[in-house]
């Protein structure tokens, strides 16, 4: 095999494996910010609960979205690999 | 990203399910009383629910709207639970579903939006006319068109990942980890039954997801003008 081809293997197998990660970890962090935003606004004001919650689903939804984006990368990317028989 | 499966098993299971909600909505509305019985009260609280959900989102004149949105969550919400039974399939769980619903979600946006400020006022509404000033305006134009445009692939995306998402995480658990101790140590144990736990609730959500989008799509592309300015007003 070319050093060329190796390393455009190497490059495609951590793009595959790191990017999903890394993705998730941000979503994490957005995801958990939101809904502490949204958990403080319930205990604060319960009677408006029920819109809150509509809210931040939508808002999980958006957040979330961006990580089944790079999902769809990954197996995008996971197709482009060979099957090595060892 | 390919599907072992191929295209049309995913029409057959969508046939199924519009077979389902057929018989449903036959069943339901047969037979109505005045005092509803058990079914009928159970029917009413999900018709309800989203009469609620579209005057609350969209505004008074929402009530249109009910049956969209009703429908879609119905018909996403039953695709998604075929994949949770056994021989089922998801049939959300294929782009071509997907994007199908999307785009009638967005045609519809848009014949709306032109029904609500005439054609005219459609463009103007892209281009911000009259709201900032003239020399933002065709920069605002594209930015709306390609925002426009990201809606449907976002929402087919959105629920297609998840649903995908779902079934590779459980054929991955069941590969990698339920198969092999079923053919050394005869020991079922279902590793995917977490993951499908999490399903159940990722059909509800997504399905919900979808049909507030929308609501929400449809409201901003039919919320009056007046409101808009005393909108403005009250914010400046």
């Amino acid at each position: 095999m070319e050093v060329g081809t190796g390393l455009y293997l190497m490059g495609l197998a951590l793009a595959a494996g790191l990017g999903l990660p890394l993705a998730v970890i941000g979503a994490g962090l957005g995801q958990g910010r939101a809904v502490a935003g949204a958990m403080e606004g319930m205990a604060r004001q319960p009677e408006l609960a029920g819109r809150i919650q509509t809210g931040m689903i939508i808002g999980l939804a958006f957040i979330e979205s961006l990580v089944l984006f790079s999902f769809v990368i990954f197996f995008l990317l996971q197709g482009r690999l060979p099957t090595v028989t060892p | 990203m390919e599907h072992h499966v191929s295209p049309w098993v995913f029409a057959v299971f969508a046939g199924i399910a519009y077979g389902v909600l057929v018989i449903f909505a036959l069943f339901s509305t047969r037979n109505l009383q005045k005092r509803p019985g058990r079914w009928q009260n159970f029917v009413e609280v999900i018709y309800e629910f989203f009469d609620n959900l579209a005057v609350s989102v969209v505004g008074e004149h929402g009530r249109k709207y009910v049956p969209l949105a009703g429908t879609l969550f119905l018909f996403i919400l039953t695709c998604n639970l075929m994949g949770l039974i056994p021989p089922g399939l998801a049939p959300t769980a294929s782009l071509n579903t997907t994007l199908a619903l999307a785009l009638i979600v967005i045609i519809y946006v848009q014949i709306e939006a032109i029904r609500a400020r005439g054609i005219v006022g459609y463009f103007k509404h892209f281009a911000r006319v009259g709201e900032v000033p003239i020399l933002i305006s065709p920069l605002l134009f594209v930015i709306e068109v390609v925002s426009e445009l990201a809606k449907p692939v976002s929402l087919s995306i959105r629920l297609y990942a998840n649903m995908f998402g779902k079934e590779q995480v459980t054929l991955a658990l069941i590969t990698a980890f339920a198969v092999p101790l079923f053919q050394k140590a005869y020991l079922p144990i279902p590793f995917q039954f977490p993951v499908m736990m999490l399903g159940l609730l990722v059909a509800f959500v997504q399905a919900f997801v979808f049909s507030i989008l929308t609501l929400i799509y449809l409201a901003l592309a039919t919320e009056h003008h007046e409101e808009h300015h005393e909108a403005h007003a009250h914010a400046h």
